[in-house]
């Protein structure tokens, strides 16, 4: 006799993304958190269709405007809502494209990031031996140092730059992407369905990337949303720094960093603003990632 | 008379624990560590013929799991060598790796956890078709209905080809197991422990199935369990071990009516039964031996009811004592 | 003679989001003072949550949602946490499956064992715990037992943390152990040992055994009564040896035809069609409907309800009493 199927009734056809949303929702806090991110990532895409007007057109921008408080206007009767910068470009519009900055480099290093660090995590787990020990060292070297100290000492080997502060960055996170990744990699290696793929002869690089990375993803998706608030905020530190970003393409951390010399006497819009901005694109992020991690938790499950 | 489809023989499998740096250099200085040896698999030797159930049946830290997994390809031997077919192939020595597609593809394992030994994230369809799609056995068009082909002969339905893993019970994840394996024709199919999880119920499914795959396919069985009335039913012949070792092979009444050893007498007298007349237990002594540290001698002697001075000192011969029975106990010698 | 437990309709649902599961959905059964009964049935028959209901160790999404569980005189059911806690660990003992739900990994045997009887006595001294513990340990076969105190659960092997484990069970001198496959984790010559051990501490101390299993066959050589669990319900209760030795209800009957030594070697053995319900499903009629070769209309549409033989034993069917060819 023919066994019937388990569970036949399926209620939604995409049973899997209606059963993630529902644990999802279930802390509010984070979903607020990830609606706030959602704007975010809106204002970041479309920066350039619904800022009030281009902060870097230097056809636009004049001197005459600097330092114009919030809310305050120019003579042309142009209300700043967040005020202006020491140059007289609007910090609303320079906010959104700051944002695109940040999002973008703290986004594609993450991936990159994530990329090298898989690829490492897990073969170092599946092949084991002397690889995985000298893999695992760098790892543990690596991320003893402050990520701080790693980027500096990049940036100061390699210049500045939009693609060497990328390239910093990715280096400071991959070990974290392989930590995790190594982590999970050896339990799923010891389970038996690897054991049939190798009893198929199945192929070690087919099986790491078509049966083990699959099976290793949630972890990382919840370390790839917390490393990428810690990405934005390391760039952020970076520009700041003087270090980073170049001035033609100012990150949120670089706009926090050209408004310094200015809250001192009490123009405080040209840094907080942006500072403000910066704060809740993390938390927002974090509360994602660590609701996004508490889902994945076994232990947790009620 | 049937041929010989598998030859095992002087088969050894070693795991050391080596020194690490430290304990080097105090033994440099004076000490006397030494290396942690695990002998999980010491110099078994036997033979499958075709079309054969050969059942192996030990407990804890007997190593029949790992004679299965070096059989079936998937783990290195130390030493010894495994025949497929009169082709010598040996799974692959620790140092050297040595691949045969055609061979390996022809023995094929089922494994005992069906929670752990299906993907869960692949379908049904991709799981089973991946191999012989990847070793070009059939082509992506035919995917569907070879699949369905291959449900079919383990019982299940049409619609579990798009469906997951976690949407199956037990049993029918051993089926979806037992049609992956199926899938690359193997000749020889090594079950470890493959009804051990199961209910009773589901169990007797899965056996029954085995057995008719064994007719239909004309497979033969490596059936490794510890459970004996599982074995004594499936098995056409039996291989007991213990710490590593084999204590003694025969053909399945054999080892019921005139059992030997005295390991497979308490093992035989120690399996629960239905018997509601039967109230005490005779267990034997003593607890079974960590591999680390085997005893002198017999293996067994420390439990055995019938141990003799010898026992301690000198490993028993393996011999026949029968008609196709092999033993290894001292108490043999003094009868023949 | 009266019971020592005594279950009356007891149900333990559990409230989940896709729906609710009738883990435990109406069984009646009860032990006497030094009886050994065993509760048999396959996965999700609900027989683990009936032992974790006894103790009170249901957790949330599960809930008792009706009946009672009378241990002598006392409704554990209205009981308050202290006047449990009080019972728990010492009038009423429990043994898992994996040594390791009893044990501490950090803690000495010697540490935990002490722990136990402190916890329920507070008048006696160290040293009379010291000895008592040292005995129990006797008692269950671990040899040189003043060394084993001292030593920490992985350095013992599964058998011998078990032996501890019922060790410690039987320190409080309990009325009633409650038993959730304490064997099936070991292996056969250590179980044989294990399941002999049982026996004869229980019949000495006279302390009643709830032997909760899956496997028959363990049952049938050591127990006085058994009750068959399916889909939540008791299906058949009754003695030991007409339970094994002339079934009445189907699935039973099916179980026993399934074990292998029942059948002639090499030939198919009797199975039993199908699978158990997925439990957010249960069917209106009887759960055994589907695969039961002995059904009648009446089956699919109402569940049967216990009836008392005239053997004595309890039975949920329809269509048991007649004899059909095996």
């Amino acid at each position: 006799m023919k066994s019937k199927i388990f569970n036949n009734k399926t209620k939604h056809k995409h049973e899997l993304l209606y059963k993630i949303w529902s644990d999802f929702s279930e802390n509010k806090i984070a979903v607020v958190a990830l609606c706030i991110f959602l704007v975010i990532l809106f204002v970041a895409v479309f920066a350039s269709l619904i800022s009030p007007t281009d902060p870097y057109d230097l056809s636009t921008v004049t001197i005459m405007n600097a330092r114009l408080a919030p809310m305050e206007e120019d003579f042309s009767g142009t209300i700043y809502w967040l005020g202006t910068d020491g140059a007289g470009r609007d910090m609303l519009s320079a906010i959104f494209y700051g944002l695109r900055i940040s999002l973008s480099v703290g986004v594609l290093s993450g991936m990159f990031a994530l990329i090298v660090g898989a690829f490492f995590g897990i073969s170092a787990a599946y092949f084991g031996g002397r690889y995985e020990t000298i893999v695992m060292r760098i790892v543990d070297i690596q991320l003893s140092f402050p990520s701080i100290l790693v980027a500096l000492i990049i940036l100061a080997a390699f210049g500045k730059g939009i693609e060497k502060t990328i390239l910093a960055l990715v280096l400071v996170q991959w070990a974290y992407y392989a930590r995790t990744a190594r982590a999970s990699a050896l339990v799923e290696s010891r389970k038996e369905y690897v054991d049939a793929a190798r009893c198929l002869s199945l192929g070690n690089l087919r099986i790491m990337l078509n049966h083990i990375l699959p099976n290793c993803i949630p972890p990382l998706i919840v370390v790839g949303t917390l490393q990428t608030a810690h990405a934005i905020s390391l760039e952020a530190t970076l520009s700041f720094l003087g270090l980073g970003l170049p001035q033609t393409k100012p990150s949120l951390g670089l706009l926090i960093g050209n408004g310094f010399e200015f809250v001192h006497t009490g123009d405080y819009w040209i840094s907080i603003f942006p500072g403000i901005a910066l704060l809740i694109t993390i938390v927002s992020i974090n509360l994602v990632g660590d609701q996004l991690r508490d889902m994945f938790n076994p232990r947790l499950k009620k | 008379m049937q041929n010989k489809i598998l030859e095992v023989h002087q088969l050894s499998k070693k795991f050391i624990k080596s020194l690490d740096k430290t304990t080097k250099v105090i033994n440099w200085l004076g000490g006397s560590y030494k290396e942690e040896v695990v002998h999980a698999v010491d110099n078994v030797s036997f033979d499958i013929m075709q079309g054969e159930v050969v059942g192996v049946v030990g407990e804890s830290g007997c190593g029949k799991s790992t004679l299965g997994r070096m059989i079936a390809g998937i783990m290195p031997i130390t030493s010894g060598s495994i025949s497929f077919k009169e082709k010598h192939y040996a799974g692959f020595l620790d140092n050297q790796y040595q691949q045969n597609h055609s061979i390996d593809l022809k023995i094929q394992m089922i494994f005992q956890d069906p929670f752990s030994s299906l993907n869960p994230r692949k379908k049904v369809l991709d799981i089973i078709s991946e191999a012989p799609i990847h070793h070009q056995l059939i082509s992506k068009e035919d995917k569907k209905n070879f699949v369905a082909e291959m449900l079919n002969k383990v019982g299940l339905n049409n619609d579990a080809m798009a469906r997951y893993p976690h949407q199956f019970s037990g049993g029918q994840r051993q089926r979806v197991g037992i049609a992956r394996a199926l899938a690359v024709s193997p000749e020889l199919v090594v079950c470890d422990e493959s009804v051990a999880a199961l209910d009773v119920s589901i169990q007797a499914q899965i056996i029954n199935l085995f057995l008719d795959l064994r007719k239909n396919l004309n497979l033969t069985y490596l059936f490794i369990s510890h459970d004996m009335g599982v074995i004594e039913h499936i098995a056409d012949r039996i291989v007991v071990m213990y710490l590593g070792q084999v204590v003694e092979i025969a053909p399945t009444n054999e080892i019921i009516n005139r059992t030997n050893h005295p390991y497979t007498k308490a093992l035989l007298g120690g399996v629960p039964t239905l018997d509601t007349t039967r109230k005490m237990y005779e267990p034997i002594k003593g607890e079974i031996p960590s591999p680390l540290n085997p005893p002198s001698g017999c293996y067994f002697h420390p439990r055995c009811k019938f141990a003799t001075e010898k026992c301690k000192l000198e490993k028993p011969s393996y011999k026949e004592v029968a008609p196709n029975h092999f033993s290894a106990c001292h108490l043999n010698d003094q009868n023949s | 003679m009266k019971p020592i437990l005594e279950i009356k309709n007891l149900k333990t649902h559990f409230f989940k989001k896709e729906g609710v599961v009738k883990a435990v959905d109406d069984i009646s059964f009860h032990i006497n003072p030094g009886e050994i009964v065993g509760l048999v049935g396959e996965s999700g028959s609900g027989k683990t949550i009936t032992g974790f209901s006894i103790m009170g160790l249901v957790d949330a999404p599960g809930k008792i949602v009706s009946g009672s569980v009378f241990f002598k005189d006392t409704d554990l059911r209205n009981i308050s946490p202290e006047e449990m806690q009080n019972i728990r660990g010492n009038r009423i003992a429990m043994i898992f499956q994996d040594p390791m739900m009893t044990l501490n990994p950090v803690l000495r045997i010697q540490t935990q064992m002490m722990e136990s009887i402190k916890a329920h006595d507070k008048t006696i001294s160290k040293q009379e715990i010291y000895n008592q513990c040292r005995d129990a340990l006797g008692l269950v076969g671990i040899s040189s037992p003043d060394e084993r105190m001292k030593s920490y659960p992985h350095q013992f092997s599964g058998g011998m943390r078990q032996r501890v484990s019922i060790a410690i069970a039987l320190l409080n001198k309990p009325d009633l152990i409650i038993a959730d496959e304490p064997t099936t984790a070991l292996d056969v010559t250590i179980q044989g040992q294990v399941i002999f051990e049982m026996q004869k501490l229980c019949k000495e101390s006279k302390t009643a055994l709830l032997w909760i299993t899956h496997d028959l066959a363990v049952v049938a050589g050591i127990t006085d009564r058994i009750s068959v669990m399916y889909a939540g319900r008791i299906v058949e209760q009754g003695s030991t040896d007409k339970i094994i030795n002339h079934p009445m209800h189907p699935y039973t009957k099916g179980l026993i035809k399934s074990v292998p030594s029942k059948n002639k070697k090499g030939e198919k053995l009797h199975q039993i069609d199908g699978m158990v319900p997925a439990m957010f499903c249960l069917p209106e009629g009887c759960a055994f409907e589907e695969r039961c070769n002995q059904r009648i209309e009446k089956c699919k549409q109402e569940q049967p309800l216990v009836t008392k033989e005239e053997d004595g034993r309890y039975l949920r069917c329809f269509n048991a009493g007649v004899n059909y060819a095996k």
